[in-house]
């Protein structure tokens, strides 16, 4: 009986309090539909019923000042709050959000003063200004977050935590000399933080005036004596590209750090990839010096020649203009290319049959090929590697440069061997194979053997993707057109072989034998070019302007006369340097032959001149 | 300029370098996909070739001849002399690139000259020295394009937060959405007192909503500090609008779109049938549309934008409809008068790029010389220095 009776309590008590709180989830869940579809009105009205019910309930208590704010209810949400204060005076979010209603309403300075109470009930607990400062960030009143955030700062033990809140808004609102201090603050306290720090200015350096005003800031930081500022500021160099200055930092790191060069050997290669190969060179210079043992001093010494053979590269296209189709000058200076040569000669000797001595040898090849014309050298370094290393991705390449060597040499046989190995070689591209092909053509051209000649283009031509396709329909044309001219074909064919070898003046006279011709129809206009050309690679300007000039003259007469005038506006341009010259002979260009293939680079070569004009 | 122009774009620079030279130019409406006519100068040849603009070198009689084909009442064709080059103003923030712009990306490729406004020079009364305003993708509504949903945390998005407060601020005023209006009104007045608006993309609509919703807070939390007006909706005024009326706001602050007028792309279907088809006016009657409309193709590929194309329902009666998708409610191009000025709005981000995403790059016009969606931009630029002529009765 006993039992039966408290049983049946308990089912009375539970009762009553389960019917009314599912009833209250429901009129929640209603309230809150109603505030998503906007209905505000019945949201307010439903939540206030439940507040009633429950004042206890914080989520409720929440969602009806949200309502509130909503429907810009701002006296009924004072009201509100400022009742739930009376019960809990010392909850500073009350104050938090009795202030952003105030904000809202307009009354800003109202809400300052809450804010100022809410801070007021612990001011020495830091965790009163991040939550106001919190409030007033929601409100984007940004210039009070950040004096809540310092005076925050103040009281804390771990003030670090509210530099990053104020760098953060600082940089946000574009205040970036100020957020670089707290950067440095904080680098200060705890260096080793420099990745986070690095981080978050790198995430805003970018913005107009953001570098270089933190780099001022790092520079004039003297209260530590820290090897972070050091990376941080060098790294800002690196962004800001002030390599010389970036450097000067780096060496100083590397004194301190004593890693064998590490930080020079990660600079170095950082600067050559900008194509600040000087400062390169000398960085690389400095770690084989100081570091000779180091494990970085090989890829010093391969960084260093690489550098000095762009430099060298750099200034051969200064000697030898890439505007002009042909040229011949090379460079005869033997100190540039000794050094970029030595540098070579001893990464292979310190890594014999290696891909670094592998890559050193093709690279001395062309150097004593393309810039100092030293044949025999040059092809001992491509033979070797043909010979050692059939496999390695240089042969191919390396048996190239054999071929046109051969060329210039006058031993077709050989060059045509070597072009041959490339089409059998399994390592070969197709563009390499066309590249043979083609050059076997041209050797069949120089030969007289125009039916093989045809055989090999035929088999380029199809293929419109490849670079070389162009040339070999041009040459095809030759070779058909002239098919029937068998005598002047040859003459062309052995002036094309005389360009080939750079014997220039004497295949300007076979140019000229063969324009004077009229009868050798495309060969005849070709020539007349070619002639202009070569002419050209001799540097004799007037020359090729007086040839070029009737070729011009010819109009629809040469097919090559759009060729031909363009070539003579581009010696106006980078010849002679007579710009108005060059602008009214492109202007000519455009005028005469309105569907040439060079009326683009003409209109473009048009805008640039204008522009350095004016 | 018909499908022989190589260029139908510059052909734009040309003849606005032309007005600036003072040359006289005339607009021969609907002559071979409209052309134009200027007296011959050889600097003017060679900036035809310079620019690859194709043209043709006419004899006295020749252009006698033209000109009478082109009045005869025979064919809907008709002149339009052009009188001066007009001085053209572009609604940008400061840091903008040309790119983001279809019109100024345009404008760069003809090489016609404009200069760059913002809320401040509007704002001091700088207008009434242009006489062409452009819009594109600003958000009028002080809404920040309501791209919030997608890109809050996005550091373009702060950036551009911050920078529009700063600047309301600067100008005066406590909310954005604010100067927003202001800047609305001062535009509108403009119109009123004879300026040229062409406004594209999301300009469109959030320029009409703003004029609409002229004395509302339409704009949610996030984006001006306190709600918005929950009754906005049938509070709007419709009466100060310029090209819509009776549209419904979107009030979810999280759902990307202003109102119900912009066509949204499920409604557009199947993206590779989307195209757009030029009215067809009268020359000799209708001389602002026909101008409006030259081309040299009348289907013309759509392209997306925040703002695609307008409900035909929710378009003024006395707002002309320039091009529609064929058998649908979508417009993409519409022109109506204000006061002593008119505006043209044009739906769609870059006419070249389908469907244009933020932080995608720019588009290369070089590879577009003859877009005919481009070309209707450009129509815009020449027709305020055409010279108006009494409509035949």
């Amino acid at each position: 009986m006993k039992i039966a009776f408290i049983a049946t309590i308990t089912f009375l008590i539970f009762n009553r309090t389960l019917i009314p709180q599912v009833d209250i989830n429901n009129k929640i869940m209603l309230a809150q539909s109603f505030e998503q579809a906007g209905n505000y009105d019945r949201a307010v009205k439903l939540f206030e019923e439940i507040y009633s019910i429950q004042p206890q309930n914080y989520l409720v208590f929440e969602s009806l000042n949200r309502v509130y704010i909503q429907s810009k209810k701002y006296e009924s949400s004072i009201k509100l709050i400022e009742a739930k204060m009376k019960l809990n005076p010392q909850d500073v979010n009350l104050f938090g959000m009795l202030g952003t209603t105030f904000y809202m309403m307009g009354e800003e300075q109202k809400a300052y003063e809450t804010w100022e109470q809410g801070i007021e009930i612990s001011p020495e607990n830091h965790m009163q200004y991040r939550i106001i400062a919190n409030y007033a960030i929601q409100r984007r009143a940004f210039d009070k977050a950040i004096e809540y955030f310092r005076r925050g700062k103040a009281v804390s033990k771990n003030p670090e935590m509210f530099s990053y809140d104020l760098a953060n808004i600082y940089s946000l609102t574009m205040q970036f000399k100020e957020a670089a201090e707290e950067y440095c603050f904080i680098l200060d306290l705890q260096p080793t933080q420099l990745s986070t720090v690095e981080n978050r200015i790198l995430s805003y350096s970018n913005k107009p005036g953001a570098l270089t005003q933190t780099i001022e800031v790092f520079e004039n930081w003297k209260k530590g004596d820290k090897i972070s500022y050091d990376y941080l500021l060098s790294r800002l160099y690196v962004e800001a590209k002030s390599f010389d200055q970036a450097y000067t930092v780096y060496i100083k790191i590397d004194e301190r750090q004593q890693n064998k060069g590490l930080e020079l050997y990660n600079f170095a290669q950082l600067v050559f990839n900008e194509g600040e190969y000087q400062l390169a060179v000398k960085v690389y210079e400095d770690i084989t010096k100081k570091y000779p043992d180091s494990p970085y001093s090989s890829g010093s010494k391969l960084g260093y020649a690489k550098c000095l053979e762009a430099i060298l590269e750099k200034e051969t296209s200064i000697a030898n203009p890439n505007w002009k189709p042909l040229s011949q000058s090379y460079l005869t200076d033997a100190t540039q290319t000794n050094s970029v040569i030595n540098s070579y000669i001893e990464l292979s000797n310190a890594y014999p049959y290696s891909d670094i001595a592998f890559e050193s040898y093709f690279r001395i090849g062309k150097i004593y090929f393309t810039k100092i014309g030293n044949l025999s050298e040059a092809k001992k370094y491509f033979e070797r590697i043909t010979k050692d290393a059939s496999l390695s991705r240089f042969a191919v390449e390396s048996l190239e440069q054999l071929g046109k060597i051969f060329i210039i040499e006058g031993d077709l046989k050989k060059a045509k061997d070597n072009f041959e190995k490339i089409i059998s070689n399994a390592r070969a591209l197709d563009e390499n194979r066309n590249y043979a092909n083609y050059q076997i053509a041209r050797i069949n051209l120089f030969e007289g053997n125009f039916t093989e000649a045809k055989a090999r283009l035929s088999k380029i031509i199809t293929n419109l993707k490849d670079n070389t396709t162009n040339d070999a329909i041009e040459l095809s044309l030759h070779l058909n057109t002239a098919s029937s001219d068998s005598s002047n074909l040859l003459k062309f064919g052995n002036a094309e072989f005389l360009t080939e070898q750079k014997k220039y003046s004497e295949a300007s006279e076979g140019y000229k034998k063969i324009a004077s011709d009229p009868n050798a129809f495309i060969l005849h206009h070709i020539s007349k070019l070619r002639e202009a050309e070569v002419e050209l690679a001799m540097d004799n300007l007037d020359k090729s302007i007086g040839l070029l000039e009737k070729i011009t003259e010819e109009a629809e007469k040469n097919i090559y006369a759009d060729k031909a005038l363009y070539l003579l506006s581009r010696i106006y341009q980078y010849g002679k340097k007579n710009y108005p010259k060059a602008i009214e002979s492109y202007e000519l260009l455009l005028a005469k032959f309105p569907n040439s293939l060079y009326q683009d680079d003409s209109r473009n070569a048009i805008i640039e001149l204008r522009n350095k004009l004016s | 300029m018909d499908l022989k122009q190589t260029d139908h774009l510059k052909a734009y620079g040309v003849t606005f370098h032309a007005l600036t030279k003072g040359l006289k130019a005339d607009w021969l409406l609907n002559y071979r996909g409209g052309s134009f006519m200027i007296d011959y100068s050889d600097d003017l040849a060679v900036e035809c070739r310079v620019d690859g603009v194709s043209f043709e070198t006419l004899t006295s009689s020749q252009v006698t001849e033209i000109y009478s084909f082109v009045q005869s009442d025979d064919n809907n064709m008709d002149v339009v002399r052009l009188e001066k080059a007009p001085k053209i103003a572009v609604y940008v923030p400061p840091g903008f690139q040309p790119w983001d712009d279809a019109v100024t990306l345009v404008l760069e490729y003809a090489k016609v000259p404009y200069d760059k406004i913002w809320n401040y020079e509007i704002l001091r009364g700088d207008l009434e020295k242009y006489d062409w305003l452009h819009l594109h993708h600003e958000d009028f509504t002080g809404q920040y394009g309501k791209f919030y949903a997608s890109f809050a945390n996005a550091q373009w998005y702060i950036d551009q937060q911050i920078q529009y407060e700063n600047n309301a601020k600067k100008n005066g005023f406590k909310k954005v959405s604010e100067m927003m209006k202001a800047v609305s009104l001062t535009i509108k007045n403009y119109i009123a007192q004879g300026g040229f608006l062409f406004a594209m993309c999301s300009a469109t609509d959030s320029y009409d909503i703003s004029l609409a919703a002229m004395n509302l807070d339409i704009c949610a939390e996030m984006y001006d500090g306190d709600a918005a007006d929950s009754k906005a909706q049938g509070k709007l005024d419709f009466t100060n609008s310029l090209a819509f009326q009776n549209f419904k706001l979107e009030n979810n602050p999280y759902f990307y779109e202003y109102s119900d007028i912009d066509i949204q792309p499920l409604e557009i279907g199947n993206f590779e049938n989307d195209y757009f088809t030029l009215f067809d006016f009268s020359a000799k009657y209708d001389p602002v549309p026909t101008m409006l409309t030259q081309n040299h193709a009348n289907v013309i590929k759509g392209f997306m934008g925040q703002t695609t194309m307008f409900r035909r329902e929710l378009i003024k009666t006395s707002v002309i409809n320039l091009a529609e998708r064929q058998g649908t409610d979508q417009v993409k191009y519409i022109h109506g008068n204000f006061g002593r000025g008119t505006f043209t709005f044009y739906g769609g981000h870059d006419p070249e790029d389908y469907q244009h995403a933020v932080g995608d790059p720019p588009t290369d016009l070089a590879l577009y010389k003859n877009s005919p969606g481009y070309r209707l931009i450009l129509n815009n630029v020449l027709f305020p220095a055409a010279t108006k002529k009494k409509q035949k009765t």
